[in-house]
């Protein structure tokens, strides 16, 4: 009795916490869907909306952000002066401190061409396309748990996917973003003013072992499953 | 996980119903187990069979372990 009592609490539980994941992974795709559709009626692609500020940000006038390759005079604001505690900060009287690079800076383009829109637009459009679909297999995966099933081998496969899309994708996105910036920023009139350097993370690739990880555990799962409902 | 290695085993379910009369649905109603199971089981389509499976089939077709499941050559 408390065991049965125990398993529809746990069953209840599930099912609470699969409707919580499946609606956030709706509203995570329904935003990567607004920001694409965003972007594509934006001013600086199709122009069929006037641009403007919006929860993704400002599409007024195209931009990308890069480093700059000059020094940065930032005045006086940390002027120093020498006391008898020693050097000090002049408008607050702590320890000096010193701001330095790298600064990364918007680059705004007023008129752009063709080309600068398309390679722009590309770049936009990558994120929110990346997760939007990486999210979509989330969606899939929560779906079939609460449909009581979740040691499929479609659920494996797109664990894999997601391991790849993630691993691979966020990887491949950071190299592709770096060198669309790039062409941005060295076919503009400050191209000069610009430090053609690229930063990539590690990051997605370690979540994307993990994934993969998961996948690799999803499968004894899955064996472990068939055995189970093999026996008698 | 190891990859599985085929077996070798068969369930002479079939021949055990037929010398004492007995319908499949039958000894599923006494055994207490469903009828996909023990049609599993007869099929040799099973991976394992619990004990107290075991012990609820020989009881009530009156029978050894070794009478229901045989190793094949």
């Amino acid at each position: 009795m408390s065991n049965t009592s125990a398993s529809t609490r746990r069953q209840t539980h599930s099912s609470r916490l699969g409707s919580i994941l499946e609606g956030i992974a709706i509203v995570g795709l329904a935003a990567a869907a607004l920001q694409v559709v965003l972007i594509l009626t934006g001013p600086n692609v199709l122009g069929i909306r006037p641009g403007g500020a919006n929860i993704f940000g400002s599409d007024e006038v195209m931009g990308v952000r890069g480093e700059v390759d000059f020094p940065i005079d930032f005045g006086d604001r940390l002027s120093r002066v020498e006391t008898e505690d020693g050097t000090r900060d002049a408008a607050t009287g702590q320890p000096p401190v010193e701001l330095g690079g790298p600064v990364e800076v918007q680059l705004s383009f007023w008129d752009p061409t063709e080309s600068q829109r398309t390679i722009w637009a590309i770049d936009q459009l990558l994120a929110p396309l990346l997760v939007a679909a990486g999210i979509w297999l989330v969606l899939q995966i929560v779906r079939s748990t609460r449909r009581g099933d979740p040691f499929t081998a479609i659920n494996e496969q797109r664990l894999w996917s997601l391991a790849v899309l993630v691993g691979v994708g966020a990887t491949a996105y950071q190299l592709i973003a770096g060198f669309l910036h790039m062409l941005l920023i060295q076919r503009s009139a400050a191209a000069d003013m610009f430090a053609t350097t690229a930063t990539i993370s590690f990051l997605p690739l370690i979540f994307g072992l993990l994934i993969a990880l998961l996948a690799a555990v999803w499968r004894i799962g899955i064996d472990l499953r068939d055995d189970v409902e093999a026996t008698i | 996980m190891p990859p599985e290695i085929p077996h070798r085993i068969h369930c002479r379910l079939d021949e055990l119903l037929e010398q004492r009369g007995l319908s499949l649905t039958e000894l599923a109603d006494e055994v207490g187990i469903t009828v996909v199971n023990l049609s599993v089981l007869k099929n040799d389509r099973a991976k394992a069979i619990r004990f107290s499976t075991l012990t609820a089939l020989c009881e009530v077709l009156d029978c050894e372990p070794g009478d229901l499941i045989t190793l094949t050559p």
